[in-house]
């Protein structure tokens, strides 16, 4: 998994790569749902994985996480893949935010090439 | 004592059984308010991007609901909203500043503590409050990295998540002549200090006794992000929305730190005049229907969670300009459902007895507050019937302004009153309508009899609306 143009809401990764979406923590203090390639649902503190499919009519695909907050906190949502790359993207309740989404977007790129950051 | 002030004096008496109520329920929020919030949220991101990498990827595309709501918010509705958050900040010192003028080492400690989250400060006339926890010191701390180490849900943590800590200071003590109200914190200007204990909390949203309602809410929000994920899909596509995303971020990259904040504003401002393509405006119609029906669902979980139980015990420790200092411990109970039940039984005690007093205690009391709410919000309002009741027993005579005691005060005061609020659809006025009838007041044995009419009106929402 790559993030593209300093941007972790922005990424690309190779078809079949294993990606992880997590949010550490944060599923005692909020509401937590998903929407990936790999289905929906409500998120657990163990996170959800999936697969980067292939690419269909487009080659990208998204991934979305909605955390409504049931008290005062932070959702931290991040996606990792088995390297250890982590894209993550952060909001909490102090600037009086009581739901939030936002969506991964995953450009599907060839297999191979290095994970990391492009700047 | 004139009969308007023994009215006064009757009718502050009530205050207690109204504010017996541990905690009010809080405020639905809405879309324009959460658009506010969401350009703050943006806003202080970018501020710490600049700051700790020296450059910020500025407003993203996958920050789907900022650009749902603004292009689906009415602008009007964003004025009123940041009108009224322009008030709040300014009385809670959001900006960074207290709103007094502030001297001194103590006075800077505290705000920081207050910038940092670590305590609240309100501010009604000269009096500052600060409240606090030691469970949102342990928060301050960890947001700014002193705590290595802090786990959500630790028991122990848990515990002190049941104590809380408030101060007050009177500002307007110890000016000289033409000097400005000015928060000093030093001891004259302490005007009280309260603890609490919540021994009973079913308020809390995160018992597990609210879980299947989390759990139904869960079904309404999922709508909500897979109807985000379309949007994102079309929004991708749409070359009018990447054109003034880039054109959004050329402005705020220019922007110094401070106007970061207003130069997003500004660009959401111009984002429903956009020609946006057929699918994006599908989508955002969509997730904004989820949108709505999301938080419409979260205000029907936590309305539920507002009439738990709730049982709490406070000590405050009042040291008045004038008068004796005293010690008063309560303990509150409320519960709701159909009704709001409120109660609460109390005792003050003189920290040191006035000349001629020989007992410590100053009185003991006992309220009980009903609330019925009556009507239809979505149609003629919701009206609030009030019934409550105070009984106060004066141990022994109370001392005078003067700080003589005033003989004959000693002995019982009843106090009743039945009310009726009444609100007016579509605007932020309530019409109040009481029936006070008291045995006496504390330093007068006369029985008074009061009808009261009144109108409670938001001027701020109003003169909001008519800001250019």
């Amino acid at each position: 998994m790559r993030i593209r143009n300093n941007n972790d809401l922005d990424l690309e990764a190779p078809q079949g790569e294993l990606l992880t979406v997590i949010v550490p923590g944060g599923a005692s203090n909020a509401v937590i749902t998903f929407d990936t390639p790999g289905g929906t649902g409500t998120l657990t503190a163990s996170g959800h994985q999936f697969a980067v499919p292939p690419p269909g009519a487009k080659p990208v695909c998204f991934v979305g996480v909605t955390c409504t907050f049931k008290a005062s906190g932070t959702c931290d949502v991040r996606i990792a893949d088995q390297a250890g790359n982590v894209a993550q993207h952060t909001f909490s309740t102090a600037f009086g935010l009581v739901s939030n989404t936002v969506v991964f977007s995953i450009d599907i790129v060839p297999a191979g090439g290095a994970g990391g950051r492009q700047i | 004592m004139t009969p308007r002030r023994v009215v006064a004096a009757a009718l502050a008496a009530l205050s207690w059984v109204s504010v017996a109520a541990a905690q009010a329920p809080t405020p639905s929020p809405d879309p324009a308010n959460q658009l506010d919030a969401g350009i703050r949220q943006a806003a202080g991101r970018i501020q710490t991007e600049r700051a700790t990498k020296g450059q910020s990827s500025g407003l993203l595309l996958g920050e789907v609901q900022l650009l749902i709501l603004g292009l689906t918010v009415p602008t009007e509705d964003r004025l009123l909203a940041r009108a009224e958050e322009g008030r709040t900040d300014k009385q809670l010192g959001a900006d960074g500043s207290t709103s007094l003028v502030t001297k001194g080492g103590i006075p800077r400690v505290l705000a920081l503590a207050v910038e940092n989250g670590a305590l609240d400060q309100t501010q009604s006339g000269t009096t500052v409050t600060l409240r606090g926890s030691p469970m949102g010191l342990v928060h301050a701390l960890a947001n700014r990295g002193y705590l290595a180490m802090y786990v959500e849900g630790d028991p122990a943590l848990n515990v002190l998540q049941r104590f809380s800590f408030g101060v007050s200071f009177d500002t307007s003590r110890g000016l000289a002549a033409g000097e400005s109200p000015t928060l000093t914190a030093r001891a004259r200007q302490l005007s009280s200090i309260t603890g609490r204990l919540t021994l009973l909390d079913h308020r809390e949203p995160r018992r597990a006794q609210y879980d299947d309602r989390w759990n139904n809410f869960a079904a309404v929000q999922q709508g909500m992000t897979s109807a985000a994920v379309s949007f994102a899909a079309a929004a991708r596509d749409d070359q009018a929305l990447a054109a003034w995303l880039q054109r959004a971020n050329i402005a705020i990259a220019a922007a110094p730190p401070e106007r970061v904040e207003a130069v997003i504003r500004t660009q959401l401002a111009g984002l429903p005049s956009i020609a946006v393509s057929g699918a994006t405006l599908a989508a955002v119609a969509t997730a904004r229907a989820r949108y709505d029906e999301l938080l419409e669902a979260r205000a029907t979980v936590l309305a539920e969670v507002d009439r738990g139980a709730q049982l709490v015990f406070d000590y405050t420790n009042d040291r008045p300009l004038d008068g004796n200092d005293t010690s008063n411990v309560r303990l509150v109970g409320s519960i709701g459902g159909m009704v709001n039940l409120t109660g609460n039984v109390s005792a003050t005690f003189y920290n040191s007895k006035p000349s001629g007093v020989t007992k410590p205690a100053r009185d003991i009391s006992a309220a009980l507050q009903l609330d019925l709410p009556l009507g239809r919000p979505e149609s003629v309002g919701r009206f609030v019937l009030s019934v409550s009741a105070k009984f106060e027993s004066l141990l022994s005579d109370v001392p005078g302004p003067a700080g003589f005691l005033l003989s004959g005060t000693k002995g019982s005061i009843g106090v009743g009153q039945v009310k009726l609020t009444i609100p007016i659809k579509d605007s932020a006025a309530k019409v109040p309508l009481s029936f006070t009838v008291a045995s006496r007041s504390e330093l007068v044995k006369e029985r008074i009899v009061r009808a009261n009419v009144g109108v409670t009106y938001d001027l701020d929402a109003v003169f909001a609306r008519f800001k250019p």
